[in-house]
Parts: structure tokens; C-alpha cells; sequence
């Protein structure tokens, strides 16, 4: 069982990349109230829970922080970009006091020290003894089931010069909960009359909260003599209650008498939307109809958490269990093929259609399992916001990193693998591809370049894309350092995509000085094989001046995947189904009829094919009418030649021993239904090898 | 200056930079009544209002009620600073209705205030 500090760590982790994320947005909008709450809340609840796990001295340090941060919450301090980076610093830190806390090394003192004066540097005198003196806050808060409230407050109309601001209350009540302020401006009396001192205005908030009555009525505690004050539990969250549907608009209204049950029947007699007629009737103000629907929403939203959180209650499950139910997930389905094949080979009804109950849930099984493991991409893409952050200004840069797409699903082992290879190509697109602001500016650039990052489905693939607008390849010089390291002859002609690709090949660099970013040419080629690695593929395009596109092509998943199960001779191979385009059958005639040349027409289109018995070196004679089966790679439609198509088959990945660990055709293997074994083709590989070997033989 | 007034024949801008608060109500009540003396058309332009509070945003509220009242058009103009924007989100000011005492149910605040 997990113990109380593992829960704590895990839970910490995602508060921090919680606060960087809040931090990173906050640095762009300063004054973002919501933003400075998430920052608040973030730092409140590491050192709040650190200290009943006893994690005593990240309780210690986050209070610092949070006691600053309660400072601009409270706009008695600005964001500031200091600020921002000493957080973010003391973000890293308490990461590392998470981590050494595992292998109870020293922490890191000198660095508390140090990050904890630079922060009281920042504070305005006045706050810098407050600051020292602060006492944690208690740890256990006056929390109660949620809530939705209707706050009615109604300053006294000398409070402004009386010094107190309304408008800090209010966001005192934001802290507490969600929250949503209408203002009452109908009271506001014509120019001539009015007192420009003087407060007219009143508010009608409608609060979501777990926080009790008590807690709520403490915001107003200096200013309650002096104003009108209501306070009205709407909702409550208690899960037994019988509810009905929520209270519509009209309903509303006239249950707090604004208006009459004849003018919202004349009101609805109309077509149109019925808060919009009542206030242009005069009938109600526009803000009470405000009021009225953030009561609505808020009630609607409560219930809907509610329902959600009763119907997806979820449970931690540790990684290496969840591998465990994939593996016997996968020997499950293996066994189902063998049954299923001896089943029906021994014409027995009854036996066929426990097979095929059995096939069923057996698919049902694997689908729900990896459904498990996936995971969206946006944790991934927020890292990068940092990244992009801290290396854009190491390098003098402006550079803004845009992300779309971070729901998709990705495998939770293919996320893993994926973030170093990402990590390479986002730090090439700063170093390499953005300019520096002058150049930009010098070539009618914004001078702030933008790297774009995204995800989206494309069939059993998920694409990734970067994109950067920087200055895109410069082909003549990844030519020319291409022909000084040996890599191609001088005299070689070759397409753009070639030339592009070359710069996956080990040891290529065109950075003229090495950095601590990028330039050492160890990058690309490494990003290429982790790519294949995962059965994925990568694809550049670009455009000089204009930027450079990088699209990474994976599968969902690692461990099992559909395919297509063919035969040569008595082999049996597996073609990946997300390849497979449709299969036509090659006779002798079609062959003699190409002269030779390994090419078919399919509806008109010449597409060259391979024939996996040269391809492997089996002997024997084919049959009569062999198949092709097309396939769609990188390159074009490509053909391959077999005996015969067995059929779809599900496939569970097996690593293939040391002897195959040089062939790249080859990708893995499975176990059939009748115990042997089939070999899972890599068909870009394969494609790629082909091509290879003819343009050697040309 | 932190406050310009401009007059055309079509209308009167009135320009509000840096830092405008209570302090400073009835400098701009003043001008606003001007410009709602002399002109049809007023547009108050912050966007390089760098700071304000609720004081300045009533004056406007109040001033946009007096020009309905004399048929006159009274708009914020649509870039407006961020500091502006945040507090106008802040003090719950936001409408997606507008008034029914203007003739054409537009409202200074109504339309997008986000960030």
C-alpha cells in the first residue's frame, strides 16, 4: 500500500506542473486575478497537505512563497518578471526536496536561503517584517460540503472614502470558490446627480464554495455594520437530495419577486429569448437577469461536477500492475486465437459459438485495457512552455510556444519515449530555426517568432506536429556540410526531401558554433531512431524564410496492433493494418505482360510492388495467381507480392531475439492461434531497404 | 498630458492615459459633461489607461445614462488597456444584455472583455 509521503509526492508533482503552467500564463496577463488564485492555491495546498505528511521543511519553504503571493493576491504587489523567475525557482527546488526526499539526501539549505532573501527583496518595506513574521495558517480549514450561495452586498455609499476598496472583497469571495460577480449599476444616478465620491454601485455574486457561512461572512467582518448584507444557500451538494431539473430563468425571477407571472406568460408567448424581452420591456433590469443566469449556471455546473464526480470516482493504480494486465491481456488474445481456430476447424456448433462469446469479449477486454493506459498529450506540451521559456531568453530570443490539440491519447509508454526526442526538436526550432529579433525585424517579421505544437488522430496514428516560422532549412548549406563530412558525393543530384533528410544522419550538424542548446549533430539521428523506435516515422518540410514543419507519425500503442496475416511458402508474415491500402491478385499474365519490371496497374495507377519471396530468399515456386498486397509509406503506394491472404488478425507485439536485432525489415513477431510463429514486417523499412539496394545496383 | 480631448464634426474623443482614480472625478466629470454639451458622438478612449477604480467606472456608467437620456451616442473605443479590462471583469460589470433604457439596448459593457 501506498504509504501517506508516496501519496503526497504524487499528488505534489502535479501541483507543480499546475503551478508552472499558472506561473507561465500569469507572466503573459500580470494581473489575471484567476491566474494569481491558481498560483496561490497551487503553492497553498503543497505546503497545507506537506505538512500533515510531514514533509515539515517544503511546508516551511512554500509558506514563504505563498505569503508573497498573498501579497499580489491581495494587489499589494505587482507581477513582476523577478517574481515569476524566483517562483519558478522555487518551484524547481521544492521539486528536488521532493526528490531527494526519496533517497533522504541533504537538502539543498543554501539555496532556500537564498531564494527565500530574494523574495523578501522584492516585497515593499512595509511587508518585509510581515513577511518574517507570518505564521503558517492553520492546517485545517473551516471546509464544509460544496454550495452554492447568492451573496447580496450593498456597500454604504461612503466606503470609498472611507479607504476600503468593494472591489477587494469581491475578490476575496473569488478565492473561495467559483464565483460570479453582477454589479448593479441601475442606481447609478444621471451625470448632474451624481456624487463622483460617492458608491452607487451593489452586488449580487453567486458563490460556489465548500467554505462555510461563517468563512464567508469573515470577508465582510470590517465593513458589515455598514452595508447590506444577504446571504442565501441556493444549491447544496449532499448527494441525496431528490433534485429536480434546475430552476429555469422565469422561474427564477419570479421566485425572487421581479417579476409577475402575467408578464413572463406575455413574455413567452413571444419567440424570443425570454431575458432579453424582459429587460427590454422594462419589466426587470439587465442586471438581475445576470444575476438570475450565473444562478442557473452555477447550479447547472455544481450538479454536473457532482454527477461526474459520482460517476468517474477514480482509483490510483501503480504503472507496473497496469503492465502486468496488458501483458496477460495480450497472452489472452493469442489463446482466443488459437481457440477460435481450432473451433472452427472441428465443425462443432455449440463450441463455435462459445468461441466466438469468448472472441468478443476478448476484443471488448483489450480495447477497454488499453483504453487504461492512455494518456492526453497536454501534461506532455505544458513542459514546454518552460523550455521554450528559459532557453528563448538564455539565448536572447523571443519566442511564444502555441499549443492545440493536448487532449489526444497517446500510449503512456509512447508519451514517455516521446518526450526527449520532442525536447530535441522544440530546442532545435529555438536555436536553429527562429532568428534573432533583429533579423526578424530586418526581414518584416514579427519579432517575436512563434513554435507551434499539436496533436490530432489520423486513423490508428496520432500526428504531432512542430512548427516553427523561423528561417526554414538552408538546403545549399545542408548540401555543402553534407559533401565535407562524406556523407553524399559532390556530384550527387538530389530532391529538396533528400536534402532535408540528410540532416538525420549521425554527426550532422549546420550550427557553425556548438551551445549548450544544440550544434553538436548528436540530436537529429538520435531523434530519428527513437521515432522508429516507436514504430513512428518522421517528416520535414520547409520553406526558407518562411519556417519549418516537423511531423511525427506514431501508433497509439505499443503493445498490440492489427494487422494483416499473409503467407509465402509456409511463412506466415504480419503487414500492420494502418498500412495496408487493399489487395489485388498478380497473375503470370500480369507479370508477363510488364516485361519483367516489378510494376502493376491498379485502376489506372502504375504502383511498383516487392516480392517478399526475393525479398527473404524463400525457394520454391509461387502459385499460379499470387496477391499484392498495396500499401501506403511515406514514399507512394508500394505493392507486396505473397502467396496468399490469410486474413485480419489481431496481433500482440513480441520482441524478437538478438539474431533479428539487426534486421530493420522486421519489427517484431507473434504467436498464432496454432503456436507458430509470424514475423511482423516493417514495411517503410522494407520499402526503404529496396530502394536502397537498386539505387546501389544503378 | 494624461487627458486630451479632441473635437471634429462628427465627434468628440476624449483621451484618458496613465493613471485616473477617485482622486481626479470631478476634473473628469467636468470634461465629460462637456463633451456631452457639445458633441452627438463621444468616444472615451483608454487605451493607455493604465490604472483606475470603481469612481471613474460609474462616471462612465452615468455619463452613458445621461447621453441616452439626450439622444446622444456615448461609446468606449474598442481597444481598450488591460488594466481597464481587469477591473471592468473584477467589479462584475459585464453584460451580455444592455440596458432597456437605451433606445438601442446597447450598454458600455456589453461585448468581449476578455484578456
Amino acid at each position: 500500500m501506498e504509504s501517506l509521503k508516496d501519496i503526497y509526492r504524487t499528488e505534489a508533482y502535479e501541483l507543480l506542473a499546475e503551478l508552472e503552467t499558472s506561473l507561465l500564463a500569469l507572466e503573459e496577463i500580470p494581473g489575471d486575478s484567476e491566474l494569481i488564485g491558481r498560483v496561490f492555491r497551487a503553492l497553498h495546498t503543497i505546503k497545507g497537505s506537506g505538512a500533515m505528511a510531514g514533509f515539515e521543511d517544503i511546508a516551511a519553504f512554500t509558506h514563504e512563497i505563498e505569503t508573497v503571493f498573498d501579497l499580489v493576491r491581495n494587489k499589494e504587489l505587482h507581477v513582476t518578471k523577478p517574481l515569476i523567475d524566483l517562483t519558478l525557482q522555487a518551484e524547481d527546488l521544492i521539486r528536488s526536496m521532493l526528490d531527494v526526499s526519496q533517497d533522504s539526501s541533504p537538502i539543498d539549505t543554501q539555496r532556500v536561503e537564498f531564494i527565500t532573501d530574494s523574495l523578501k527583496q522584492l516585497l515593499p518595506k512595509t511587508n518585509s517584517q510581515h513577511f518574517a513574521d507570518a505564521a503558517p495558517p492553520a492546517q485545517s480549514e473551516d471546509r464544509q460540503e460544496e454550495k452554492t450561495l447568492r451573496i447580496y452586498f450593498r456597500p454604504n455609499p461612503d466606503i470609498f472614502s472611507r479607504g476600503t476598496n468593494p472591489l477587494l472583497l469581491l475578490n476575496e469571495l473569488r478565492e473561495m470558490g467559483e464565483c460570479s460577480v453582477i454589479a448593479h449599476t441601475e442606481p447609478i444616478p444621471e451625470l448632474e446627480d451624481l456624487e463622483p465620491e460617492h458608491c452607487y454601485l451593489s452586488w449580487d455574486v453567486i458563490l460556489t464554495t465548500e467554505h462555510s457561512l461563517n468563512a464567508i461572512k469573515d470577508v465582510f467582518i470590517f465593513v458589515e455594520d455598514e452595508c447590506d448584507l444577504e446571504i442565501k444557500v441556493i444549491e447544496v451538494a449532499d448527494g441525496e437530495e431528490e433534485r429536480g431539473s434546475p430552476k429555469r430563468l422565469g422561474e427564477l425571477l419570479i421566485e425572487r419577486g421581479l417579476v409577475s407571472h402575467e408578464d413572463l406568460q406575455e413574455a413567452l408567448s413571444s419567440q424570443r429569448r425570454i431575458g432579453e424581452l424582459l429587460v427590454e420591456r422594462g419589466v426587470v433590469e439587465a442586471s438581475m437577469v445576470e444575476t438570475a443566469l450565473a444562478e442557473q449556471r452555477h447550479v447547472e455546473a455544481a450538479r454536473s461536477r457532482q454527477t461526474v464526480s459520482e460517476q468517474t470516482s477514480s482509483i490510483g493504480v501503480r504503472a507496473e500492475k497496469l503492465d502486468t494486465l496488458v501483458n496477460l491481456v495480450g497472452e489472452m488474445v493469442t489463446v482466443q486465437a488459437r481457440l477460435s481456430q481450432v473451433a472452427a476447424g472441428m465443425e462443432n456448433p455449440e463450441l463455435l459459438s462459445i468461441s466466438e462469446e469468448v472472441e468478443r469479449l476478448t476484443a471488448e477486454l483489450r480495447d477497454n485495457t488499453m483504453s487504461i493506459r492512455m494518456l492526453p498529450l497536454a501534461t506532455t506540451f505544458s513542459k514546454f512552455k518552460r523550455l521554450v521559456r528559459d532557453l528563448s531568453s538564455e539565448l536572447g530570443k523571443e519566442i511564444v510556444l502555441e499549443t492545440s490539440g493536448g487532449e489526444t491519447e497517446l500510449d503512456k509508454t509512447v508519451i514517455e519515449r516521446l518526450n526527449g526526442p520532442l525536447v530535441h526538436l522544440i530546442r532545435n526550432c529555438i536555436d536553429h530555426g527562429i532568428e534573432a529579433p533583429e533579423i526578424r525585424k530586418a526581414a518584416g517579421k514579427p519579432r517575436e517568432g512563434t513554435v507551434r505544437l499539436s496533436a490530432m488522430h489520423s486513423g490508428a496514428n496520432v500526428l504531432i506536429l512542430i512548427e516553427d516560422d523561423g528561417a526554414g532549412l538552408n538546403t545549399e548549406a545542408i548540401r555543402s556540410k553534407a559533401v565535407e563530412r562524406h556523407l553524399i558525393p559532390a556530384e550527387t543530384e538530389l530532391s529538396e526531401k533528400e536534402i532535408f533528410s540528410l540532416i538525420f544522419a549521425p554527426g550532422f550538424s549546420t550550427a557553425g558554433k556548438i551551445t549548450s542548446v544544440s550544434g553538436r549533430g548528436v540530436g537529429m539521428d538520435v531523434v530519428k531512431r527513437s521515432i522508429e523506435m516507436l514504430r513512428g516515422s518522421i517528416d520535414i518540410s520547409s520553406r526558407k524564410g518562411a519556417g519549418t514543419l516537423i511531423t511525427l507519425k506514431l501508433p497509439l500503442t505499443l503493445a498490440i496492433v492489427d494487422g494483416l496475416l499473409v503467407e509465402v511458402r509456409e511463412g506466415r508474415y504480419v503487414l500492420p493494418l494502418s498500412t495496408v491500402e487493399e489487395c489485388v491478385e498478380l497473375s503470370r499474365e500480369d507479370v508477363a505482360a510488364s516485361h519483367g519490371r516489378h510494376i502493376t496497374r491498379v485502376r489506372g495507377e502504375i504502383v511498383p510492388y516487392i516480392r517478399l519471396r526475393e525479398c527473404f530468399d524463400i525457394a520454391g515456386t509461387p502459385p499460379e495467381v499470387e496477391q499484392i498486397v498495396i500499401t501506403e509509406s511515406a514514399g507512394g503506394k508500394v505493392g507486396l507480392v505473397v502467396d496468399r491472404v490469410i486474413g485480419e488478425h489481431q496481433t500482440v507485439i513480441k520482441n524478437i531475439g538478438r539474431i533479428f536485432r539487426d534486421v530493420d525489415e522486421l519489427s517484431g513477431a507473434t504467436i498464432l492461434g496454432d503456436g507458430t510463429v509470424a514475423l511482423i514486417i516493417d514495411v517503410p523499412k522494407l520499402v526503404e531497404g529496396v530502394e536502397r539496394n537498386q539505387s546501389a545496383i544503378q | 498630458m494624461d487627458l486630451e480631448v479632441t473635437s471634429s464634426a462628427e465627434k468628440t474623443v476624449v483621451k484618458l492615459k496613465e493613471i485616473w482614480t477617485i482622486e481626479r472625478t470631478g476634473e473628469l466629470k467636468i470634461a465629460l459633461q462637456e463633451a456631452l454639451r457639445n458633441s452627438e458622438d463621444i468616444v472615451i478612449d483608454v487605451e493607455n489607461l493604465t490604472s483606475t477604480d470603481l469612481c471613474i467606472l460609474q462616471l462612465f456608467c452615468s455619463a452613458h445614462a445621461l447621453s441616452v437620456k439626450l439622444g446622444k451616442s456615448f461609446a468606449l473605443y474598442e481597444h481598450k488597456s488591460e488594466p481597464f479590462k481587469t477591473i471592468v471583469r473584477d467589479a462584475g460589470l459585464v453584460r451580455t444584455i444592455g440596458c432597456h433604457r437605451n433606445p438601442n439596448k446597447n450598454c458600455l459593457w456589453t461585448g468581449d472583455w476578455k484578456s
